[in-house]
C-alpha cells in the first residue's frame, strides 16, 4: 500500500523539481536584467523600460515555481525545536503531530487553490481566446492574428505604453503551485514526514532553521 | 466574541501553533483566515483577504532584495571571503590575550557587510575559528561563545534579511533600514571586542588557561591585497551605492551578486555546478521567505480589521504608560518570544501589533526597526531555541563541546547585546542620525 502511494508521489516530486529548475533560471534572468539596467542607465543613460514590472513578474514566478519543491524538501519555514524534542522522547506521538501539521498545510493550500482558481479563470477569460469579445476587434478565424489580438486584450499589469504583461500566466503559476503544494502535503500525511527518501531528516532539522536566520 | 477578542485569541493561537511546529506561513494564514471569517461572519470576505494576500503578496519591487542579497551572501561564502578577512585580522590581533576571539568578532562584522544571514556567519566561523582557538588552548565555552555572539552581527549590519523583513511589515524603505543598521552594528562589534579585551586583563581564565600564541608569518603585501580588496570593493559597491543613492537596494543586490560571481570565478572557487546549487538554494530561501511575508501581510490586515493595534494603543494610553514603560514591556515581550520563536516570526507577529502605538507616540519607525531586530536577535543566543547555537553545534562536529557549552559560552554575549539594546533605545540618534 505504502509503496503504491510512494509511486503516485513520484510524479509530483518530478514536476516540483522541474518547476524548481525553471524558477532557478528566472533568478539568473533577474540578476542579468537588473545588471543590464544598472549599466545601461548608469553609463549610457538608456534605462530598460519596464524593469520594475519585469522584477515583480519574476518574483511571482520564482516564489510560486519553487514553492512545491520547498514543501517537498520540508523547507517551508517553521520552528521545530518542540517537534524534534517530542520526536526524540516519543517518536509515535511526534509522528502523529507531524502528520497533523502536514494535514493542516494540505488544508490551507487547498483553501488557497480554491480561491485562486476563479481568479485565474477570470484573468484568462479577459483575453477572449475562444469566446467572442464584447467590443473591439472580433475574431477573424485566422489563428495567428486572433492569438496576437487576444494577447493584447488580456487583463494586464504594468503601465500602458511602457511595459505591460498579461496577468494570466502569473495566476496560472500561483494556482499550479498551491495545488501541487496541497498534493505534496497530502502525500506527506500518508507517507509520514520522512517517508520519502528525498527529504531526509537531517536536511529538515538543520536547513529549515537556516532559511531565515 | 468581539473583534478584539477574536484578534487577541488569534495572536495566542499563532504563537501556540508555531511553537508546536506548524509551518509559520500556514499558521499565520490559516488563523487569520478563520479570524476574519469569525469577525465578519461571512466567508466571502475571508476568501477575498486570502486571495489578495496570495495574489498580490509578493508583487512589490523591494522584495527582489531577498533573492539578490541571498545569492550574494551564498556566493561570497563560497568564494572564501569570510576566511580571508579572518586570516587578515588574526595577524593583527594575535599578540593580544583573546586575540583570535577579537579577530573572529572583527571578521564577522566585515563579513556581515556582505551577507544578510547569521547562519552563514555562524557556520563559516565555526569551521575556521573554533578549531584554531581549541588548538591554542582557548576555553571551549569561550571559543563557541564568541562565534555564536558575533554571528548575530550578520543580521544587524546591512545587508540583513531581518532588516529587509522589518522594512516590509512596517512599510519603511529598505535603504533607510540598511543605513540605520550600520552604527548599531559597529557599536555591538566594539562592545564585544572590548569585553574580550577587558576579560583578557581581569579574568584571563575565562578566555583560557595556558593559551599559546601561534606564530604567524606576516602577510606579504600582495597576499594582504588579495585577501582584502575584493571584500572592501564589494562593500563599497553595495553599501556605497545605496548610501550615495546611485543604486536602489534592489540594484545594489543585483550588482553585488554579479560582482560576487566574478570574484568566485576569478578565484577558481566556482564551477557551473556550484553556481547552479547556489541558485537552487537561493530559490528555496526566497520562496519560503516571500511566502511567509505574504502570509504575514494577511495577518497584519486581519489585526487591523479586528482593531487590535488601536485597542492596544488605547489600553496602554489609558494606563498612562510612558515611553519607558512601553519599551520595557516591548523588550520583555521580545525576550520571552525569543525563547520559543525564531527571529523572523517574532518580527512578523509583534511589529504589526505595536506599530500603530509607536506611530501615535511619535517614535521614528526606522529606529523602532533596529530595536526590534536586535531585541528579537537576542533569542538566537538563548535556550531553548537559540538557533545560532544549534547551527554551531551542528557544524562543529566536536563531541567534546556540548550544546550546553555553546549556550553557556553565548550567554555573556547575549547580555552585552541587551546592554547595547538599552543604549540604542536611550539614544535613537545612534540609529537614525546617519539618515539626516
Amino acid at each position: 500500500m505504502m509503496i503504491a502511494i510512494s509511486r503516485l508521489y513520484l510524479p509530483f516530486i518530478v514536476v516540483a523539481s522541474y518547476a524548481n529548475k525553471i524558477g532557478t533560471i528566472v533568478i539568473f534572468f533577474l540578476v542579468a536584467t537588473m545588471n543590464y539596467d544598472v549599466v545601461a542607465r548608469g553609463f549610457f543613460h538608456a534605462p530598460l523600460n519596464g524593469v520594475v514590472e519585469v522584477v515583480i513578474f519574476s518574483l511571482i514566478l520564482i516564489v510560486f515555481l519553487q514553492l512545491p519543491d520547498v514543501v517537498h524538501h520540508n523547507r517551508l519555514t517553521r520552528s521545530d525545536g518542540f517537534l524534534n524534542f517530542i520526536y526524540t522522547r516519543a517518536p509515535s506521538i511526534g509522528d502523529v503531530l507531524s502528520r497533523s501539521i502536514n494535514a493542516i498545510g494540505c488544508l490551507f493550500m487547498g483553501l488557497i487553490a480554491w480561491t485562486m482558481w476563479p481568479d485565474f479563470l477570470e484573468s484568462i477569460e479577459s483575453c477572449h481566446f475562444i469566446t467572442a469579445p464584447e467590443f473591439g476587434v472580433q475574431h477573424t478565424g485566422e489563428l495567428w492574428t486572433d492569438l496576437k489580438v487576444a494577447f493584447g486584450r488580456c487583463d494586464y499589469f504594468g503601465t500602458p505604453g511602457i511595459f505591460t504583461a498579461p496577468w494570466w500566466p502569473a495566476k496560472l503559476a500561483i494556482f499550479f503551485s498551491v495545488t501541487m503544494c496541497c498534493g505534496i502535503f497530502l502525500f506527506k500525511v500518508m507517507l509520514g514526514p520522512y517517508g520519502d527518501s528525498a527529504a531526509s531528516k537531517s536536511d529538515a532539522s538543520i536547513a529549515v532553521k537556516g532559511t531565515l536566520t | 466574541m468581539t473583534p478584539v477578542e477574536v484578534g487577541s485569541l488569534s495572536v495566542l493561537a499563532i504563537v501556540f501553533l508555531v511553537y508546536v511546529g506548524v509551518y509559520i506561513p500556514v499558521a499565520l494564514g490559516l488563523v487569520s483566515f478563520v479570524s476574519i471569517w469569525l469577525i465578519s461572519g461571512k466567508s466571502i470576505l475571508a476568501f477575498n483577504f486570502l486571495r489578495v494576500a496570495v495574489g498580490d503578496g509578493v508583487t512589490e519591487y523591494p522584495f527582489a532584495t531577498i533573492p539578490l542579497f541571498t545569492v550574494m551572501g551564498l556566493l561570497v561564502s563560497r568564494a572564501g571571503l569570510g576566511t580571508d578577512i579572518y586570516t587578515v585580522l588574526n595577524r593583527g590581533f594575535h599578540k593580544l590575550t583573546g586575540g583570535v576571539g577579537m579577530a573572529t568578532v572583527g571578521a564577522n562584522a566585515v563579513f556581515a557587510a556582505v551577507t544578510g544571514s547569521s547562519i552563514a556567519s555562524a557556520s563559516v566561523f565555526t569551521r575556521i575559528a573554533v578549531p584554531e582557538m581549541r588548538k591554542l588552548n582557548y576555553d571551549k565555552r569561550f571559543a563557541v561563545g564568541v562565534v555564536a555572539g558575533s554571528s548575530v552581527l550578520g543580521m544587524i549590519i546591512p545587508p540583513s534579511a531581518m532588516l529587509i523583513i522589518y522594512s516590509f511589515v512596517s512599510e519603511q524603505s529598505v535603504g533607510d533600514m540598511f543605513l540605520a543598521g550600520i552604527v548599531p552594528g559597529l557599536i555591538l562589534t566594539a562592545a564585544y571586542i572590548s569585553w574580550i579585551f577587558i576579560s583578557g586583563y581581569l579574568r584571563p581564565s575565562y578566555i583560557g588557561k595556558n593559551i599559546d600564541k601561534a606564530f604567524e608569518r606576516p602577510l606579504s603585501l600582495s597576499e594582504l591585497m588579495d585577501k582584502t580588496v575584493p571584500i572592501v570593493a564589494l562593500i563599497m559597491l553595495v553599501l556605497g551605492g545605496i548610501y550615495t543613492g546611485w543604486l536602489t537596494p534592489v540594484e545594489a543586490g543585483a550588482s553585488g551578486a554579479l560582482f560576487s560571481v566574478i570574484i568566485a570565478v576569478l578565484r577558481r572557487r566556482m564551477t557551473w555546478r556550484g553556481l547552479w546549487e547556489t541558485a537552487i538554494e537561493t530559490g528555496h530561501i526566497t520562496a519560503s521567505i516571500l511566502f511567509l511575508i505574504a502570509m504575514a501581510s494577511l495577518y497584519s490586515r486581519m489585526l487591523g480589521y479586528a482593531g487590535l493595534p488601536n485597542e492596544l494603543d488605547a489600553f496602554l494610553q489609558q494606563r498612562n504608560f510612558g515611553f519607558i514603560e512601553v519599551m520595557i514591556i516591548y523588550v520583555l515581550l521580545m525576550l520571552f518570544l525569543g525563547t520559543i520563536l525564531d527571529t523572523a516570526s517574532i518580527i512578523l507577529i509583534v511589529v504589526p501589533l505595536f506599530i500603530t502605538l509607536m506611530e501615535t507616540m511619535g517614535m521614528n519607525l526606522v529606529w523602532f526597526g533596529i530595536i526590534t531586530v536586535i531585541g528579537a536577535e537576542i533569542g538566537l543566543l538563548t535556550p531553548p531555541l537559540g538557533i545560532s547555537c544549534f547551527v554551531i553545534k551542528a557544524s562543529l562536529n566536536d563531541p567534546e563541546v556540548s550544546l550546553k557549552d555553546v549556550f553557556f559560552g553565548a550567554f555573556p554575549f547575549a547580555m552585552i547585546m541587551l546592554l547595547v539594546l538599552i543604549f540604542l533605545i536611550a539614544f535613537p540618534v545612534l540609529s537614525i542620525g546617519i539618515l539626516s
